[in-house]
């Protein structure tokens, strides 16, 4: 519980010092990783519903239901994966998670400049991989202290 | 037959509830312009506004030095210019008076505090701590110092949420200057913009200033927008698409002024 109002406060009131050029990390992408290793896979998809429009309603109302959307189908990737028993090994289930994390930036970007005369790739360099590096990066930097797994902490 | 029902969507809790749920924000996000999601936006603002503002204070507080040494060197600068133009703003007035034309008015200004701003670089849209108290409407346009910013599109009790140019549903009737070309500007990625369909024969070049056309029943005229970068003839041959970057630095935007009707 402490984890999760920790990340909103951080996110909410730390956002402009999180700001590299412009880019800043997706800490609710981050926690909505964490909680699913810990919940059960229907919490997970509303952990993940709710934790979209929270993000939003605070940071990008002009887009308001594209975050739960994108969060609830990773939500949903995560709790099946889950379960697989080669995720028990850290590198692997560290690997997805930030597959994951790539995935759903590309998705983020993708529809919103779908009707735009920029191309893709212009979009992957400068906003997707960008905002992937970062929110990949504290993921990664993250699971060196605490594990996904939580029997394993 | 009840029970069955009921264990049908107690063992399939969770396709159920991913489904509804991708149903339900799908339906939000394609509705997003819907009345009852914008209230739901600014009542938000609204109740997160009493807590956002003191960190914003504090956090201007910490950058009071370093903003205070920007503005007395544009202080400086401007004050230059300022006489120079003065004298040059005399002769304007005597020619005018002998045209008769009317003074132009000056614009009321109401500042504002950048109380949100996105995660995601592409979704650009700002939370103010102006709003139907401060006799902000929908529409307002807002700027700072360097230009155009956006417009207001949405007006709560004490706040407001504004649109920036630098979104992807942007739109602004602009003039380029000298040559007097007017196009639509749309935002290209980053801190660039397009204007499509200029003809040929108009005299656009590397290094002109964009401003706002004032065609617009939103914006007024002569407001510094961007300048042009390059030009690249459009599949028509017969216009031209003119690129140019923005002059205000959206990355960097922590107070902004609204312009009232």
């Amino acid at each position: 519980m402490l984890i999760v109002l920790g990340t909103v406060l951080i996110q909410f009131f730390f956002n402009e010092v999180l700001d590299i050029q412009g880019i800043r990390p997706d800490l609710f992408f981050i926690l909505l990783i964490y909680l699913a290793f810990r919940l059960s896979a229907t919490q997970t998809v509303w952990v993940a519903f709710l934790l979209g429009i929270l993000q939003d309603i605070l940071f990008h109302p002009s887009v308001l239901g594209l975050s739960p959307l994108i969060k609830t189908f990773s939500g949903f990737i995560l709790a099946q994966l889950i379960h697989q028993s080669f995720l028990r090994v850290r590198v692997f289930s560290t690997i997805s998670s930030v597959l994951l994390i790539f995935l759903s930036h590309v998705i983020f970007n993708w529809v919103l400049f779908i009707e735009m005369p920029v191309d893709f790739n212009y979009v992957l360099i400068h906003y997707s991989l960008p905002e992937f590096l970062y929110t990949g990066g504290l993921f990664i930097l993250a699971n060196y202290f605490i594990s996904l797994y939580p029997e394993t902490e | 037959m009840l029970k069955r029902i009921i264990d049908f969507f107690v063992n399939r809790r969770f396709q159920i509830s991913t489904t509804v749920l991708l149903f339900l924000s799908f339906i939000i996000f394609i509705k997003t312009s819907h009345p009852a999601i914008r209230h739901l936006e600014i009542w938000a603002g609204d109740v997160l506004a009493p807590v956002k503002e003191p960190v914003v204070w504090f956090r201007d507080l910490m950058e009071t030095r370093e903003t205070n040494e920007i503005l007395n060197r544009r202080l400086i600068h401007l004050s230059q210019e300022a006489s120079r133009f003065s004298s040059m703003a005399d002769e304007n007035k005597r020619l005018r008076s002998m045209l008769d034309f009317k003074e132009r008015s000056e614009y009321n200004l109401l500042s504002a505090l950048v109380l949100s701003e996105g995660i995601h670089k592409s979704v650009n849209s700002l939370l103010l701590n102006r709003g139907k108290k401060d006799s902000i409407q929908v529409n307002d346009p807002i700027m700072n110092v360097d230009g155009v910013i956006g417009k207001i599109f949405f007006v709560g009790e004490s706040t407001s949420l504004a649109q920036l140019l630098i979104d992807p549903n942007s739109r602004l009737s602009v003039r380029i200057e000298p040559s007097g070309a007017k196009g639509i500007l749309q935002w290209y990625g980053g801190n660039r913009y397009l204007i499509a369909d200029i003809p040929n024969t108009m005299a656009v070049q590397p290094g002109n200033l964009v401003v706002t056309s004032g065609l617009s029943d939103i914006y007024p005229g002569d407001l510094p927008v961007g300048v042009v970068r390059e030009l690249s003839p459009a599949p028509d041959g017969f216009t031209h698409i003119v690129y140019g970057d923005f002059l205000v630095n959206f990355n960097q935007i922590r107070e902004v002024f609204i312009i009232l009707e």
